[in-house]
């Protein structure tokens, strides 16, 4: 249940967002930027996103979900502490980063991590039930 | 915690700053301010507020920017 707004039924991400259409408009354009880059594969960005909800479910709490190689492996050392540990994240991992993806694909990859876990905190604080979003 | 500036500034001869740095990808800082600009200038909520909230976000995260 959300509390944001009792005519909402079993509202997800987006039908609260929609109370604020010009915020809502200028928050899915900004989203859709990461995946029209070039710099960084849409199949990364998918992978952090993934990663990015797991660090907020319970379910998954302290699962070590290692493993990973190449750009995967890269692209999950800041996935994984982009929600409770950003200060974790070394000099090393974002020059692995940028390494694989270039600078530009470092600065989107790091950008779509952290809006992917402000849109997991939103949903929390929302109490909206899961969809697209 | 960082201890070097990780990614350079995308305008030669400048040190890195966010706007520059983000300058890497100019589609997405270009959106970012277009929504940054909608939150801070429009809605209901008084911007002294949102700057208190703000400032209490950077301070919580121990942001050095």
């Amino acid at each position: 249940m959300s509390w944001l707004d009792t005519s909402l039924t079993d509202p997800d991400f987006e039908d609260v967002l929609t109370l604020r259409p010009e915020l809502k408009a200028g928050f899915d354009s900004f989203m859709a930027s990461f995946a029209q880059s070039s710099d960084v594969p849409s199949e990364i960005l998918a992978f952090c996103r993934e990663q990015v909800a797991m660090n907020h479910s319970l379910s998954f709490a302290g699962e070590d979900r290692g493993g990973f190689v190449g750009e995967k492996a890269i692209a999950h050392a800041v996935a994984e502490k982009i929600s409770y540990d950003h200060h974790g994240i070394s000099d090393e991992e974002v020059s692995a980063l940028a390494d694989a993806f270039g600078e530009g694909g470092a600065v989107t990859l790091l950008t779509a991590s952290a809006f992917y876990d402000v849109m997991q905190r939103l949903k929390q604080v929302w109490a909206t039930r899961e969809g697209e979003g | 915690m960082s201890t070097r500036p990780r990614i350079s500034s995308a305008l030669p001869g400048q040190e890195p700053t966010f706007a520059n740095v983000t300058a890497h990808a100019p589609d997405m800082i270009a959106r970012f301010f277009a929504l940054y600009t909608e939150l801070w200038q429009q809605g209901i909520v008084p911007p002294e507020l949102k700057e208190l909230t703000r400032i209490r976000n950077a301070r919580i995260t121990d942001c050095g920017y």
